[in-house]
């Protein structure tokens, strides 16, 4: 898992924040609350979407295969 | 597994965790399938039911109708569910225009359900985050500490002749045409507007088919749909031998595993439940949709937990209060006897 990225999709409700915004919210989404868990690095939510931008637009919502 | 809490970054994830991956993907073709062979009968059996009352039958014929319609809108509320966690069509807007109306005919406000479901999702088998989205549970200790009109009513709610009977009606048809009130304000508008689609359905029906034979149809549907959807929910989060825990030791994994069953349904009935049984999977990857978690689980021996079936499930009936001690769910009766030790 790469700690160092910059951004986390999360899995339950799609929307992107940087990783410094999930841990000043004590590492929950900043949206709806979701444990780490189910953060996923936004480079790995990139390689699913290869449309997806390198920088993804923080807050917004990206569906899984949304970019596919 | 690491302390994901301090290390501020995902733990890492066992290598059969990341391969559930692909089955997260919405599939349009299987979804419009489903819709067809699901929301079309529905509509027929409602219309043959409405001409049943509008045309003089017997009223126990139209009650032979109920239980495979009530059937059919059960697998909807399942189509509803997937369109919240974004897995039911690949299109944002398609899943919720969906919800939407399924949620209007179920009588449920689909946005602020979906954060309410969401919020459950994040939260579910902790002890120190309960209150949202899920069937309100005390531990015994807590039960003990709190003054006799609180215990009361806390006995009145989760007696399952009240959760059981009365309980989800008044959930659906009452409660939930209220914002709820720790939502944020951005979620309220939605369920007023819900609300308005929910009247202009019942006003159209009155002008149409007239509000009594509406309600003829509709009435026991809806009880047996909610009931049984309360009863789901309470299996899969309540079961005898479910795990919850303290914010510090909540373990996801396990939380999956073993705060979320596996409900085994007979195969008719898992089929009108749209897989909904295999809840653990679900809560492990969210956006599986329901056409895809048979063949998710039949690949993950990983996740092959003993299952609760038709007949352990009856064995919930009695969970009433978690002890923390013996870190297992007990009835009020086994509480107050240990208690009595
Ligand atoms: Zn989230």
């Amino acid at each position: 898992m790469d700690e160092n990225t910059e951004y986390y999709w999360c899995e339950l409700c799609g929307h992107v924040y940087r990783r410094t915004t999930w841990e000043a919210n004590g590492n929950r989404c900043p949206n709806c609350g979701a444990d780490l868990q189910y953060a996923h690095p936004w480079e790995e939510i990139r390689a699913l979407n290869p449309r997806y931008p390198a920088t993804p637009v923080v807050g917004r919502e990206y569906t899984m295969y949304g970019g596919a | 597994m690491p302390d994901a809490k301090n290390a501020g970054h995902p733990p890492d994830r066992p290598a059969w965790f990341r391969d559930l991956a692909q089955y997260e993907r919405p599939d349009t073709r299987v979804a419009l399938r489903q819709m067809l062979l699901t929301v079309i009968p529905m509509l027929g059996l409602l219309a043959l039911m409405l001409y049943t009352v509008l045309h003089g039958f017997p009223y126990w014929s139209t009650l032979l109708l109920v239980l495979p319609t009530t059937a059919l809108l059960i697998r909807s509320f399942i189509f509803l569910h997937d369109a919240s966690h974004g897995s039911y069509f690949p299109s944002p807007r398609a899943n919720a225009v969906l919800g939407f109306l399924v949620g209007v005919l179920i009588l449920t406000p689909y946005h602020e359900w979906r954060w309410a479901h969401l919020y459950h999702h994040a939260t579910f088998a902790n002890l120190d985050r309960r209150g949202v989205g899920d069937i309100k549970l005390i531990t015994v200790a807590e039960y003990q500490a709190a003054p006799w009109p609180r215990r009361l009513s806390y006995w009145i709610y989760r007696h399952p002749l009240v959760l059981f009977t009365v309980g989800p009606t008044i959930l659906f048809a009452v409660i939930q045409r209220l914002p709820i009130r720790s939502a944020p304000a951005s979620e309220h508008p939605a369920v007023w507007l819900s609300n308005a689609a929910m009247l202009a359905m019942v006003t159209g029906a009155d002008l149409t088919v007239g509000l009594r034979a509406f309600l003829l149809v509709m009435a026991p549907i809806w009880v047996i749909a909610w009931t049984t959807g309360v009863w789901l929910f309470y299996v899969q989060h309540q079961f005898q031998g479910v795990y919850w825990a303290r914010q510090e030791e909540w373990d996801f994994l396990r939380a999956a595993l073993e705060g979320s069953s596996h409900y085994k349904l007979p195969r008719l009935l898992q089929w009108c439940t749209g897989n909904i049984g295999l809840h653990h999977l679900h809560h492990m990857r969210p956006r599986i949709p329901n056409y895809r978690l048979q063949e998710a689980y039949d690949a993950t021996p990983a996740i092959h937990v003993p299952p609760v079936t038709l007949r352990t499930s009856l064995d919930a009936l009695w969970s009433n209060l978690y002890d923390e001690e013996a870190h297992r769910m007990v009835s009020f009766h086994e509480a107050a006897r240990a208690r009595g030790q």
